[in-house]
């Protein structure tokens, strides 16, 4: 049977960046969350390093956006193709891939969802107050309770565990919504393929009794004072001592709480940038607090996250590389002492206000039961293993991980793993692609907009407190009103046959539905305005549940007058609406890959073994890139049988066509059809393509320190590499590696993240051939995060040493007839150490190659440190600002090969969503352009921040590039001539609602 | 933004009439603390003069 | 590009040399046009026109001190829609040359094919005060000299008695009087194309010019800077505040006026003539209730603002407008003063140079903070 259904366990982001682009590349979606709400750890966190912003809804698709909710994705999230199931689990898997059949078990809410009003009477009777784990438990919330304002779905639930069926609130709820007799219910779901992304669990401190946490008051977990900090934690925002209530004036953070010990052998990846940010938002509360972090290595691999270490320093942020062993409590101060010991065994003692543990990611219960049931293997640290080189298969097939089931990891890497699994899931996937027919506009008469008026009653929420018959009253001397309508409850299905009869009747061509907020309700009323016959844009909603009826006295004439200009100025916003259009674009079924490297070989091949004819373009001869020259990694593969077996599947794979030497030197067109120019060493052609991969790579940094090239003995680390792989290399005696070589300083402010790995590797290689050699490594600080924590242990195990240099304080090197003369200082002993090593070898990390000519091409910009920009860094890693391009690999920036190969599969993935169909539906348009009144002054051009406009040269004004357009409205504020309209927010419907307000 | 307020500083109206201030669907607490800055500001500013003037 | 030739010649000849040189470039096809001011029948105006026949250049007055209409609507009306296949000549004054700088940023005119040539500028009377002046047989050199020596001239319009930007830039040639005594004027090339067609023109070398030169533009800025302050001065007194901006536009007949003749509103049509000025009259009825009475035609004083709010970050002060308001509303003048703010917020000279791009056609994510928060 074939089946066109993928089962996604886990709503946390990468779950999320799984679900939603399955759907979008038209594959049905069963999203299973166990908890009652969507969206996983992430919903408590609000602002994300190192943007300092939210931005989570840019994870919303940009194409076909007209079948996802537009909303905040903190307020409400739908999908046509994605069925979400919450409360709900995984229990048994049978059958294969193509072919599952899974067994899903969803607990009781107690709550009916649809019945629920959000009206929070429930909660006012519960007499059972529990703490509240979504605020880290500093505040209490009742046994029946909703995640108000941010929770998805906006209706409550009941806590189980705490709940003592007094039976209060099934008497308070108006809506009969609540049901304590509600039982599990156990289900079946045949599914091609399943992606497992179930996330973490935070490190419980308690198991740390030294730091005293649950013990004193302000020794609080970095979750805690993310929910202290945060608008809609516990406190509103106001960040003071828990003890006394005083401001904070002196804070430390502890690194490294529940990682990189001998009980969890992985680096959590994300807590030291956490840390930073938590640590700059108590600056920017107040900028007089001290706040200090205590690491033992500060891992500021990501991009842009070492200018963001240098932005935290630069607002006063101290850094102390030291672990601290304890904290202990000070009665009468109600003040912590924390002890640290400098790298000498200097012990310095320090009284502060508050202290932060930096809780690592720690692998979920979930996750092993699921590894159980799915006969899945875990590693030491109880994550559950990839297949090698760290894809997201497993090796049961149809199963694919992603996200932080597999090592703990920092969001934009979770949401590659998790498009990268989709994609691996489409594989086993059969059957159509699932779209949702467009149907054509309903022809809308010319007639003057003669508007229905629905006004909610809410039970007695809004009736009781606005006095609706006067409000209607008024509302009906309108001649442009055709009817008002009182109803008990606007969002009950049952009155939706209702709703559209009332409409017809009047022959309403315009409604506005006065109820709550819009988030859960708009969209059953916009299928009540389609089944009446109207464009679903011909209505508004207008909250005046919490807006009016909520916020004044009841019955107060405040409340009338504001109900009243709020109803009036939405029937004047309809009557300004103009029907919404969809336009179609054909899409060509190829992509063309620039870059012949792992990422654009990985990428090739990904989409040409779905049926997706590619062109892969390279600049050189050969295929390969720079990982060509990597003979070592950690973990053991063997790279070049790998990129032999990669080069191999590209050139023998049919739907690939490599051109070698070849350059882009023009392009045209956008999504879906790119129209761009080739120059082989013989010709120069257009091509046709539905979308475009960049992965173009970056060099190597160029080395003048440290004596590089006046002595033979002082290589790079790729020479080093190549001469560990001549199996006839005479051994070594003493080796001395310098890490950080240009990076992580000067003009190469980032870390170029694969360089620690490389030097593990190396020296692990060559203490393995000769265990006698003495190699030390020189580091700033050690980036093995995740899993690679390991390998670090491992080195040092072996003995390999390690020394800590300071950027104040660099090895000095010097070379002459004897050799290489390398010294520094052993921070250790104090001492200075001497060394005459046979090779200096240089870790150098990666420098970003100037491709302006493709920046130019493609609407990129490139960061200040010159690696591309891509949409968003966080949620939208591999997607180009324009849509249709995708950038992956170490065009990004620097990273490892594993991490590479998984954006390459994102790249690919999110490819695919536009590419496997035939023609995809451009958002509604938002903004045009009046020809009549443009003038072509082109300022709009330069101030699209999404390059959706473009002057159409043939007809002599500015044109909307609509697959690209957003409807931010910056193009309105800068034409000088309002020859821009932004549909819905058009100027007579703008001036006239303000009017309203004004006046009213 | 920047304009407009330049254009009422220099023509002497009150440009601190004029409000501009990004805040994200997340920010419920900041939306109402501005809100209810503004409203503040504006009750000491009284009413606004130019709302009274019939020929403008 | 860039080029460097100062020559000097006689002053008293200026206006037969400049013409004889005019017409050289056009008989040699050097130019295949020139767009210089021409007498009118009235012989009391002279306006901007194109000559093709080198023998219609009789009849020019390169120097006459006044502009009917900006140089630079003209320019953009005959090169937005395809620009110059062959070089035109173009005599100019600095406000209209920075206003065909802004414009061509606004991509409403094109300097493909353009020999700019413009002059220094001691400032041009109003079209009614120029024919009176000729009508009383007022000598325009000797008026001129004086000018340029520093000495005041009511009748001048009032921006140009308070214009700082007396000197041109971005020309190809400039039509020097700062920085030499009065008995002579020079020419300066600053691009090739500039020195080429300099090469029919036959001067003395103006040694020493750059120095001398800068000293003099120093000199007579820093005075019109502080006669510019002068009137900003005096205008905040007299026009600012809700009380005195009712009683300066309150002569405003709403007849757009000031919009047509503005060389920078390029909009083919204006928002405030556009139907979204165009209401229902219950929406009079309201808006006459919200305080009792309505002044009408709506919107006088927002057409200016909102002028102000698209514009000024483009004004040039060349004072157009107010030479078309029937009423004499001060209306240049209080633009400028609006312009010169709005402009030193973004680092911006309207018209100032080429590659500076126009405040608003920017997008950046950080920025003005001090405005929207973080």
């Amino acid at each position: 049977m074939a089946n066109n259904r993928v089962l996604v366990v886990g709503s946390g982001v990468s779950g999320w960046a799984a679900a939603l682009n399955l759907a979008s590349s038209g594959v049905q979606v069963s999203l299973v969350e166990q908890a009652p709400f969507l969206g996983g750890t992430l919903t408590q966190v609000e602002r994300q390093f190192p943007t300092n912003r939210c931005l989570m809804c840019t994870l919303l698709p940009v194409t076909e956006r007209v079948e996802a909710g537009e909303f905040c994705l903190r307020r409400d999230f739908y999908h046509p193709f994605i069925d979400v199931h919450l409360l709900t689990s995984l229990e048994a898997v049978e059958g294969g891939a193509g072919d599952f059949t899974v067994r899903l078990v969803t607990r009781p809410r107690y709550v009916i969802e649809e019945a629920c009003i959000a009206c929070g009477k429930c909660e006012a009777v519960c007499p059972v107050e529990v703490p509240d784990p979504f605020n880290g438990n500093l505040s209490k919330r009742k046994a029946i309770y909703a995640r108000s304002p941010q929770g998805i779905p906006n209706v409550y639930c009941i806590d189980e565990a705490a709940c003592t069926r007094c039976g209060k609130c099934v008497e308070a709820c108006p809506t009969e919504a609540i049901d304590l007799k509600q039982a599990a219910k156990t289900w079946e779901l045949n599914v091609a393929a399943i992606v497992v992304a179930a996330g973490f669990d935070l490190f419980d401190p308690n198991n740390l009794l030294q730091y005293g946490w649950g013990r004193y008051p302000d020794v609080l977990t970095s979750l805690q004072l993310e929910r202290l900090l945060s608008e809609t934690g516990p406190t509103g925002g106001d960040w003071v001592r828990q003890a006394t209530g005083e401001p904070v004036k002196k804070v430390a953070f502890i690194q490294c709480v529940g990682s990189r010990d001998l009980d969890h052998p992985y680096c959590s990846s994300a807590c030291c940038m956490i840390a930073l940010k938590e640590a700059m938002f108590v600056k920017e509360k107040d900028p007089d607090v001290e706040a200090t972090l205590y690491y033992m290595d500060l891992r500021d691999f990501g991009k842009g996250y070492t200018r963001y270490r240098e932005q935290a320093a630069r607002m006063g942020v101290k850094f102390v590389a030291s672990r601290v062993p304890d904290v202990k409590y000070n009665p009468q101060t109600k003040q912590l002492l924390i002890r640290h010991m400098d790298d000498s065994g200097a012990v310095t003692e320090e009284t502060v206000d508050q202290v932060v543990l930096s809780v690592g990611q720690a692998p979920s219960d979930r996750s092993g039961t699921l590894a159980g049931l799915l006969g899945l293997e875990k590693d030491e640290g109880g994550y559950i293993v990839a297949t090698d080189l760290n894809t997201t298969a497993t090796r049961r097939d149809g199963v694919f991980i992603c996200g932080s089931v597999r090592e703990p990891k920092d969001i934009p890497d979770a949401i590659c793993e998790g498009e990268a699994a989709a994609a691996q899931a489409i594989r086993w996937v059969e059957g159509p692609v699932v779209r949702e027919e467009k149907e054509p506009h309903p022809e809308v008469t010319l007639e003057p907009p003669k508007t229905g008026v629905f006004l909610c009653r809410c039970g007695e929420e809004i009736a009781a407190r606005l006095d609706l018959p006067g409000l209607a009253e008024t509302l009906r001397r309108r001649e442009d009103v055709a009817f008002v309508q009182e109803v008990d409850y606007l969002c009950l299905k049952e009155t939706a046959d209702f709703l559209v009869k009332q409409i017809k009747a009047a022959q309403a061509n315009r409604v506005v539905f006065a109820a709550c907020v819009p988030y859960r309700f708009e969209r059953q009323f916009k299928n009540v305005v389609k089944a009446a016959g109207l464009p679903e844009n011909f209505m508004a909603v207008t909250s005046i549940r919490e807006q009016v009826a909520w916020v004044h006295e009841a019955g107060s004439g405040q409340a009338r007058r504001k109900a009243e200009a709020m109803v009036a100025a939405a029937i004047d916003r309809v009557a300004g609406e103009i029907p919404r259009t969809h336009a179609m674009q054909q899409v060509t079924g190829k992509v063309l890959v620039v870059g012949g490297g792992v990422a654009g070989l990985t990428a090739s091949r990904f989409l040409a073994d779905q049926g997706v004819p590619v062109d892969l373009v390279e600049i050189e001869e050969d295929l390969g890139g720079n990982f060509r020259s990597t003979h070592y990694l950690l973990g053991g593969s063997d790279p070049q049988t790998f990129l032999g077996d990669l080069i191999d599947g590209v050139r023998g794979n049919e739907n690939i066509r490599v051109l070698a030497k070849t350059r882009v030197t023009a392009r045209e067109g956008s999504l879906g059809r790119f129209v761009v120019t080739l120059e082989t060493p013989e010709e120069t052609f257009k091509e046709v393509y539905g979308g475009i991969i960049l992965a173009t790579g970056a060099k190597e940094h160029e080395v003048t320190e440290y004596g590089y090239g006046s002595h033979p003995a002082v290589v790079t680390m790729r020479e080093f590499g190549e001469k560990l792989s001549d199996p006839s290399m005479p051994p070594p005696k003493d080796l001395v590696i310098i890490q950080c070589v240009g990076s992580r300083e000067g003009d190469h402010p980032y870390c170029s993240r694969f360089c620690c790995s490389r030097a593990l590797a190396h020296a692990m290689e060559v203490k393995q051939r000769w265990p006698e050699c003495q190699v030390s490594i020189l580091f700033r600080d050690i980036m093995t995060y995740g899993n690679r924590e390991r390998a670090y242990t491992e080195a040092r195990e072996m003995g390999i040493h390690f020394f800590r240099y300071t950027q104040e304080e660099k090895p000095a090197v010097e070379t002459g007839e004897k050799g290489v003369t390398v010294r520094f200082r052993d921070p250790v002993l104090g001492g200075q150490v001497t060394i005459m090593p046979d090779y200096l070898i240089l870790s150098n990390g990666a420098e970003a190659d100037d491709r302006e000519d493709l920046a130019g091409l493609f609407d990129l910009e490139t960061t200040e440190d010159g690696f591309f920009k891509e949409a968003e860094v966080k949620f939208r890693p591999v997607d180009a600002p324009e849509a249709g391009i995708y950038l992956c690999g170490i065009a990004l920036g620097p990273k490892n090969v594993n991490e590479v190969i998984i954006q390459a599969e994102a790249a690919a993935a999110r490819a695919l969503t536009v590419l496997r169909k035939q023609a995809i539906t451009l958002p509604h348009v938002k903004a045009w352009v009046s020809p009549r009144r443009c003038s072509a002054c082109e300022m709009c051009v330069p101030a699209c921040p999404y390059h959706a406009r473009v002057k159409d040269e043939d007809l002599g004004y500015v044109v909307v590039r609509e697959a690209l357009c957003q409807g931010c409205g910056v193009c309105t504020t800068v034409c000088p001539n309002n020859a821009v309209k932004l549909i819905s927010y058009q100027e007579n419907q703008v001036f006239s609602m303000i009017d309203r307000m004004a006046l009213g | 933004m920047a304009i407009l307020k330049t254009i009422f500083d220099t023509l002497g109206l009150e440009s601190d009439r004029v409000h501009l201030e990004w805040i994200s669907a997340s920010e419920g607490k900041k939306f109402a603390d501005t809100v209810k800055k503004i409203t503040d500001e504006t009750k000491q500013q009284g009413p606004n003069p130019l709302a009274k003037q019939w020929s403008i | 590009m860039a080029s460097n030739k100062w020559i000097k010649l006689p002053k008293e000849n200026r206006d037969a040399l400049v013409k004889g040189w005019l017409k050289t470039l056009l008989e040699k096809g050097a130019v295949s046009g020139v767009v210089v001011p021409s007498t009118l029948p009235s012989g009391a105006n002279a306006a901007q026109s194109l000559i093709t026949d080198p023998a219609m250049l009789e009849d020019t007055q390169p120097f006459a001190p006044v502009m009917a209409v900006s140089t630079a609507k003209i320019l953009s009306r005959m090169t937005r829609l395809k620009p110059m296949e062959k070089p035109v000549a173009v005599l100019l004054r600095p406000c209209e040359l920075r206003a065909t700088i802004e414009l061509t940023k606004l991509k409403q005119a094109n300097l493909d094919n353009l020999l700019l040539i413009a002059m220094d500028c001691a400032g041009t009377f109003s079209v009614k005060t120029y024919a009176s002046l000729v009508q009383e047989g007022t000598n325009f050199d000797e008026m001129e000299e004086k000018l340029f020596g520093g000495e005041e001239e009511p009748l001048l319009r009032p921006v140009c008695q308070g214009c700082e930007w007396s000197v041109p830039g971005g020309c190809d040639i400039t039509i020097a009087r700062h920085g030499l005594d009065g008995t002579t004027f020079g020419l300066i090339a600053h691009t090739e194309r500039g020195e080429a067609a300099l090469g029919e023109m036959e001067g003395e070398a103006w040694e020493g010019g750059e120095e001398a030169r800068a000293a003099a533009v120093e000199k007579w800025t820093q005075d019109k800077i502080a006669k510019r302050d002068a009137q900003f001065a005096e205008l905040k007194e007299r026009v600012t505040g809700v009380e005195n901006l009712l009683k300066t536009y309150a002569a405003c007949i709403n007849c757009h006026n000031c919009m047509t003749v503005c060389p920078i509103c390029f909009c083919k049509e204006c928002f405030f003539d556009s139907a979204v000025f165009e209401f229902e009259s219950d929406r009079f009825m309201d808006w006459s209730k919200a305080r009792g009475n309505l002044r009408l035609p709506t919107d006088t004083l927002l057409f200016h603002i909102g002028r102000m709010n698209h514009m000024s970050t483009s004004c040039v002060a060349c004072g157009m407008c107010q030479d078309a308001c029937p009423n004499d509303i001060p209306v240049a003048q209080i633009f400028k003063m609006v312009g010169f703010n709005t402009q030193s917020r973004f680092d911006y000279v309207a018209g100032r140079r080429l590659d500076e791009p126009v405040p608003l056609a920017e997008f950046r994510e950080d920025e003005l903070h001090e405005i929207g928060g973080e």
